[in-house]
């Protein structure tokens, strides 16, 4: 019987998955710009999200300028096809390299100190970035950025089913970490690193790993902007993109593979309300943003996806057997 | 030699919590460790699992020095601890718990769970192994913790106040299934504890310590008989002449 | 078009006397005499005592009461905003503006202690408070526009010799915030609620046994501290120009000098405040000041990689917490 439940919820999963890959392959065929922008940058969001999901929700680290893995990505590969003149491929694990460095440099100090400090250097190494790309000219574009060459545009549908599979990789990277041995690893070290260690689990070299396994795929992320965009801008280090990324995963649920997938409906919507609105008026789609984060954090930490969720079998049954425990 | 504590000295900025402190205990055996509050037992047991650096002394298993090991790195040597309060971790499932353990000396994912199964029958919580830890009540959280330990497959295993705040029937059901993994897997056991009619009932050896010295040591019959040992527990003003 | 004209000429001359001022300095290294190098490290022991006290704020509620608050910077930034706007542009006397900031400054400290601060997760504080950042900043843009603002305060200069003198600002800030963070030093240690503060992050539970009531106490130090998060705003607007994005940079700051002192040393976060300072000082004038950042904050990149307890604090034998 309850195979065939199991069974039967499979299949109905299966269904709305092939509603939704249906949908999402149809959108392109709707010949609307703007739709196709918001979709694309949409589903960028959802590999940024599970980027600093695996970092954050599943490690237990807290980057909040995860921009600065994207950033890096983007510049990577402008920097690479403008100034350096490598293939797209070349300039591509360039912006991988950056990151790599990055990496280390915060996941070294994530090894030794507690994730306080990790924060903070997160940010330290942040601000350096951010100057440097501001404020050096000649290397970086300063805040003109750097062009792209004119041959490699490629057109909104391509990108867009570049970052629809992009999207669906990393959802799917991630729940096979998560199912895996290191996924078991980095759990255990964000709920109680003191015991993982005594079991066994070199939680050292696992938030060193989590940190390096983030910045890689966040690093994909930043390379395909630099397409989508064919140009960079400092502003690709800004704090509104880390905002956007932690949103997306705290509005839909940490720690869980959907969270991102429902948490860029917070980007849709803004997206679209953006255009409406007058210019001036664009901090307040950040105001709104971080309210919604605050209270999404306060109020319902474990996210949208709770809604989805049957509630536990095992709620009832485990107050019964302690009450009958008691007795 | 099976594990050796040479004259363990922990200094806490002018506090010293352990003072030449000397601890053996041979393959097989079940060690206590007693003494009052703040005696330096959790001290010493955080020493010996690298959570602590001693101040001086070494700390030698199997012949091997593990004095300035990594925590992970004497786990995979085959000395495994349980916390205090059992905490577990929260988030995951009591079965995930005890598969971290048992990817300590296992490397696919078959295996560990296999094993892990192994261990959480041994407990007898095979019926919860799909709940999650913040779910389980206190009994059944220590139980999965040891499930979670044993599932590293240590040689020595560190119980640190495995009994603390576990009603009477409970600690001897506890007491039972600590003899049933010294005797049926092996694993030799040193165990703090303040019930002290459990520790009594389960070791072949006691130290005490007091103050961070150890002030006697012997069978448990001798330790409770020991003129000093009563005086530390009970107050100097205590006549001895109850032995 | 005659005031736009006017307006060039004053560019033109303020640009030259700022190339006067740096001939002096840079262009033509014969005149780098020493008395121009004490000059600049006066300067920097002025900035560098405002950045301790400024830092030992954070170094108070990150260190000792042990709440992530990444909205730190924003608050500040606001401060000196609304000291702006209150005494320049709202004309409102100044010994009116002071108490009503601080009183916000209060109010914005409670209230974030009771509503984002509330829970102990590590993780949910520094994300709610990573948030309110930038609510604070966007909110400021949105209000005050981007555009930066100066009290622009006549430099008037206190003449030690000849060659060699201070800002007269930057010196009475410097004895200011030396003062202040010694009272509150002394307030720590000697009153009451200094003491049960300490005693609260010593250790809580025990504490509240002895009859402290450790809620309220963690919600007044916390409101405390932003009452020196009020003041250094207040001291910070008559040096440095206000924008969005500079209480990042102050931020930033704060965290090379608490990390360099050791999280949680007040007396520390001052000394190594001033330290901060000069450093700062010596590489604008010798390297120009777009290396400022870079390397500073480079500097706390290499400083937690190598010493992470403090530059100047042994290591101790602590238990290793993850």
């Amino acid at each position: 019987m309850k195979g065939i439940i199991q069974k039967y919820f499979s299949t109905k999963r299966l269904i709305l998955l092939i509603i939704a890959m249906a949908i999402l392959i149809f959108i392109p065929a709707l010949e609307n710009r703007r739709l196709l922008n918001i979709a694309i940058i949409a589903l960028m969001y959802v590999t940024l999200g599970e980027s600093w999901n695996l970092l954050s929700g599943m490690s237990g680290l807290f980057s909040i300028n995860h921009a600065l893995f994207f950033g890096l990505g983007t510049y990577g590969v402008t920097f690479g096809l403008n100034k350096l003149g490598f293939s797209v491929l070349g300039s591509i694990l360039l912006g991988l390299a950056m990151n790599l460095v990055a990496a280390t440099i915060v996941g070294y100090i994530g090894t030794k100190l507690s994730g306080l400090y990790f924060t903070m250097a997160f940010i330290g190494l942040w601000q350096t970035v951010y100057t440097f790309s501001y404020q050096f000219f000649s290397i970086t574009g300063g805040s003109l950025g750097l062009s792209m060459p004119r041959e490699l545009l490629l057109s909104k549908r391509t990108l867009y089913f570049i970052a629809l599979i992009m999207a669906i990789a990393s959802m799917i990277f991630y729940q096979f970490i998560r199912r895996s041995r290191l996924g078991t690893n980095f759990v255990a070290l964000k709920e109680n690193p003191d015991l993982a260690n005594a079991l066994g689990s070199n939680i050292r070299g696992y938030r060193f790993l989590s940190t390096i396994i983030s910045a890689c795929m966040a690093s994909f992320a930043g390379s395909f902007y630099a397409f989508y965009m064919m140009t960079n801008n400092p502003e690709v280090f800004s704090g509104i993109i880390s905002l956007k990324i932690i949103m997306v995963v705290i509005v839909g649920g940490m720690g869980h593979v959907f969270g991102p997938l429902l948490g860029i409906s917070f980007v849709i919507m803004d997206e679209l309300i953006r255009g409406m609105m007058p210019s001036q008026f664009a901090p307040f789609s950040v105001i709104i943003y971080g309210f919604a984060l605050i209270i999404m954090a306060m109020v319902k930490p474990e996210g949208l996806i709770s809604i989805f969720k049957k509630k536990p079998k095992d709620n009832g049954v485990a107050a019964k057997q302690s009450k009958k425990a008691t007795a | 030699m099976f594990l050796k504590v040479e004259n363990a000295t922990t200094r806490f900025g002018g506090l010293v919590a352990n003072d030449n402190v000397n601890i053996e205990v041979s393959k097989g055996e079940i060690v206590g460790l007693i003494g009052p509050n703040g005696a330096g037992k959790s001290t010493m047991f955080k020493s010996i699992n690298g959570f602590n650096r001693l101040s001086s002394g070494e700390i030698y298993f199997k012949n091997k020095r593990i004095t300035k090991m990594e925590t992970y790195k004497i786990c995979k040597m085959g000395i495994t601890c349980t916390f205090q309060h059992a905490q577990l971790f929260q988030g995951i499932t009591l079965e995930e718990s005890v598969l971290l353990g048992a990817y300590n000396r296992r490397k696919t994912k078959k295996e560990a769970l296999k094993f892990a199964h192994q261990m959480i029958d041994f407990v007898g919580l095979s019926d919860k192994k799909d709940y999650r830890v913040s779910k389980l009540n206190m009994f059944e959280r220590k139980k999965a913790e040891l499930a979670a330990a044993m599932a590293t497959e240590p040689e020595l295993l560190l119980l640190d106040e495995l009994f603390a705040g576990l009603v009477p029937t409970e600690v001897d059901s506890f007491v039972e299934l600590v003899r049933k993994v010294n005797k049926q897997l092996g694993i030799s056991i040193l165990i703090v504890e303040h019930v002290l009619k459990a520790i009594m009932s389960l070791s072949n050896k006691v130290y005490v310590l007091e103050y961070g010295k150890i002030i006697a040591h012997g069978s448990p019959a001798e330790v409770t008989t020991n003129p000093t040992v009563i005086k530390a527990y009970l107050g100097g003003d205590y006549d001895a002449d109850v032995s | 078009m005659l005031n736009e004209e006017m307006q060039v000429i004053f560019i033109f001359i303020e640009r030259k006397r700022h190339d006067e001022f740096f001939d002096i300095f840079i262009v033509q290294g014969d005149y780098m005499n020493l008395s121009a190098y004490i000059n600049i490290i006066f300067n920097g022991i002025c900035i560098g005592g405002l950045y301790g006290l400024t830092s030992s704020a954070w170094s108070f509620q990150c260190g000792a009461l042990k709440f992530a608050n990444f909205a730190y910077g924003a608050s500040l930034m606001a401060t000196m905003y609304l000291t702006y706007f209150g005494i320049r542009e709202w004309n409102i006397p100044a010994f009116i503006v002071m108490p009503l900031i601080l009183i916000f400054n209060f109010g914005l400290g409670m209230l974030m202690r009771k509503v984002l601060l509330k829970n102990e997760n590590r993780g949910t504080q520094i994300i709610t408070t990573m948030a309110l950042n930038l609510i604070i900043i966007n909110l400021v843009t949105f209000v005050f526009t981007g555009f930066p603002r100066d009290m622009a305060l006549l430099e008037k200069r206190l003449y030690i010799t000849e060659t060699i003198s201070i800002g007269a600002t930057q010196f009475t800030a410097f004895c200011l915030s030396a003062v202040i963070l010694i009272g509150f030093n002394t307030f720590l240690k000697k009153t009451w609620t200094g003491r049960a503060i300490r005693s609260v992050v010593q250790n809580r539970d025990a504490a509240t046994l002895m009859g402290i009531q450790s809620e309220k106490i963690l919600d007044q130090a916390f409101a405390l501290s932003y009452l020196l998060i009020g003041i250094s705003g207040m001291l910070l607007i008559t040096m440095f120009q206000a924008e969005p994005n500079y209480g990042n940079y102050i931020q930033t700051i704060a965290f090379v000098v608490c990390v360099s002192a050791g999280l949680g040393s007040l007396s520390g976060a001052f000394g190594t405040g001033i330290l901060v300072g000069v450093i700062s000082a010596l590489i604008q004038t010798l390297l120009g000041s777009q290396w400022n950042d870079i390397v500073l904050f480079g500097l706390f990149i290499v400083i937690l990689l190598v010493r992470p307890n403090g530059i100047f604090v042994s290591k101790k034998n602590v238990a290793k917490t993850f």
